[in-house]
């Protein structure tokens, strides 16, 4: 009976010990949620493509990283950092978030606004690519033909291209269009309002002596890590002192 | 360089091969002795166990079985920089300043960046360059220092937050 007791005991432990020991291991983890990480962030880490839920809640989020060993790096890191893994699951992605917000700073800059072409960019995180949405009206048009194949050859599957009317209807039939003097005056009146601000600011940064002082835009944390990561250069006297004790030790 | 490039570079290393081992030297150089000058403040100390760090790779690499040879590298700098540390300690026990107006340090100091991360504890800059320069995940980092995950990673947000704060003059 005391044997019989001896193992139930013995059982009775070992699990019990299982989950404490897993609970010991992962209260080590200095984020309970995935969620928790996500708020932790001040700018997305280089691996990670994409961040969304299809939970539709903070319960479990989706993070694309890429199929690589950088992607492999960064998962086993958020695994490391969160207590509760089933609060994230991870698809793999071809594109990262920084190439394609340049990719969409890129096409903004080329064609946005221009011509009327493109009336819309976006960034699809689960689709993994920059929408680019086109003038319905301008669809067959020969110039929209050619922004498509020049955006398709640059950029291939990181853009997807769709159709939809104008944002804002210039004209309704039977409706007159404002006045073009009522379409600039709030510009002008901006824009004027800019001026001044910026001649105060400039009067506001000038010394007794009239000199004006140089402001700067302060770094962001990307811009910081840059700079970090550009670490600091030896002297070229260490190429040589490393050279002759290799020659040394050969021989 | 990443460990999968690194491993067969080594591979040659141990046969011998000078041309596999500049590769890895070239690739290493500047980070290993950013690790080394941000422990020791003093550009002579930092070149001397840069020096060390690789003619002891070249005639001792990590064997095969070495999983992660790039951590193994920055360990062994880490840890030579912070013998040369102690052994500079004065005679009451508190950490030497090393040559902290040298040439290069002058010049860095006026880098806005270096001299924000000058003015963080050993712990942060350690943890802040092992992260950023050597380019280790934080589990590495956490088995190279001796301390848990969760302090590494914090310590890190904290030195990173640290360092952008003074490099904005106080505004973030």
């Amino acid at each position: 009976m005391k044997r019989i007791g001896a193992v139930f005991l013995i059982f009775l432990l070992a699990f019990t010990a299982v989950p404490m020991a897993r609970a010991e291991t992962t209260s080590a983890a200095p984020f309970q949620t995935m969620a928790d990480l996500y708020a932790s962030w001040d700018e997305w880490p280089d691996y990670v493509c994409g961040v969304w839920t299809e939970t539709g809640g903070m319960d479990c989020l989706t993070i694309g990283i890429q199929n690589n060993a950088d992607g492999e790096v960064g998962k086993q890191e958020i695994l490391d950092l969160i207590a509760d893994d089933s609060t994230v699951r991870f698809v793999y992605q071809p594109y990262t978030e920084a190439y394609l917000r340049r990719v969409m700073d890129e096409i903004s800059d080329a064609y946005f606004g221009g011509d009327g072409i493109v009336i819309g960019l976006g960034i699809d995180y689960s689709e993994n690519c920059v929408g680019v949405t086109i003038l319905e009206d301008k669809k067959d048009e020969e110039a929209t033909k050619a922004l498509i194949a020049a955006l398709r050859a640059k950029y291939g599957d990181a853009v997807s291209i769709d159709y939809s009317g104008p944002i804002v209807p210039s004209v309704a039939k039977g409706i007159q269009a404002p006045s073009l003097l009522w379409m600039v005056l709030p510009i002008a009146v901006v824009l004027c309002g800019l001026l001044i601000w910026m001649k105060r600011r400039a009067m506001l940064l000038q010394t007794v002596d009239g000199d004006t002082k140089t402001v700067t835009a302060p770094l962001s944390t990307a811009a910081v890590k840059q700079r970090v990561s550009e670490g600091v250069a030896p002297t070229a006297a260490l190429d040589e002192r490393v050279r002759e004790a290799i020659e040394k030790t050969d021989t | 360089m990443n460990n999968e490039q690194l491993r067969a570079c080594l591979e040659r290393v141990r046969g011998g091969d000078k041309e596999a081992f500049g590769r890895v030297y070239d690739a290493l150089k500047q980070p290993v002795f950013t690790v080394a000058w941000r422990i020791l403040r003093s550009q002579e100390a930092a070149e001397d166990v840069t020096h060390d760090v690789f003619v002891k790779l070249f005639a001792a690499p990590p064997a095969p079985a070495v999983n992660n040879p790039r951590a193994w590298i920055f360990q062994m700098a880490r840890n030579r920089a912070i013998d040369v540390l102690r052994r500079a300690q004065t005679a009451d026990g508190e950490d030497a300043a090393l040559a902290a107006e040298d040439a290069l340090g002058e010049r860095l100091l006026r880098l806005d960046v270096e001299a924000a991360i000058a003015a963080l504890s050993r712990r942060e800059r350690e943890v802040l360059t092992l992260r950023l320069n050597a380019d280790l995940p934080f589990h590495e980092i956490a088995h190279i220092t001796g301390a848990s995950l969760s302090s590494v990673y914090r310590t890190y947000r904290k030195a990173l937050k640290t360092v952008q704060t003074t490099v904005n003059g106080g505004a973030v």
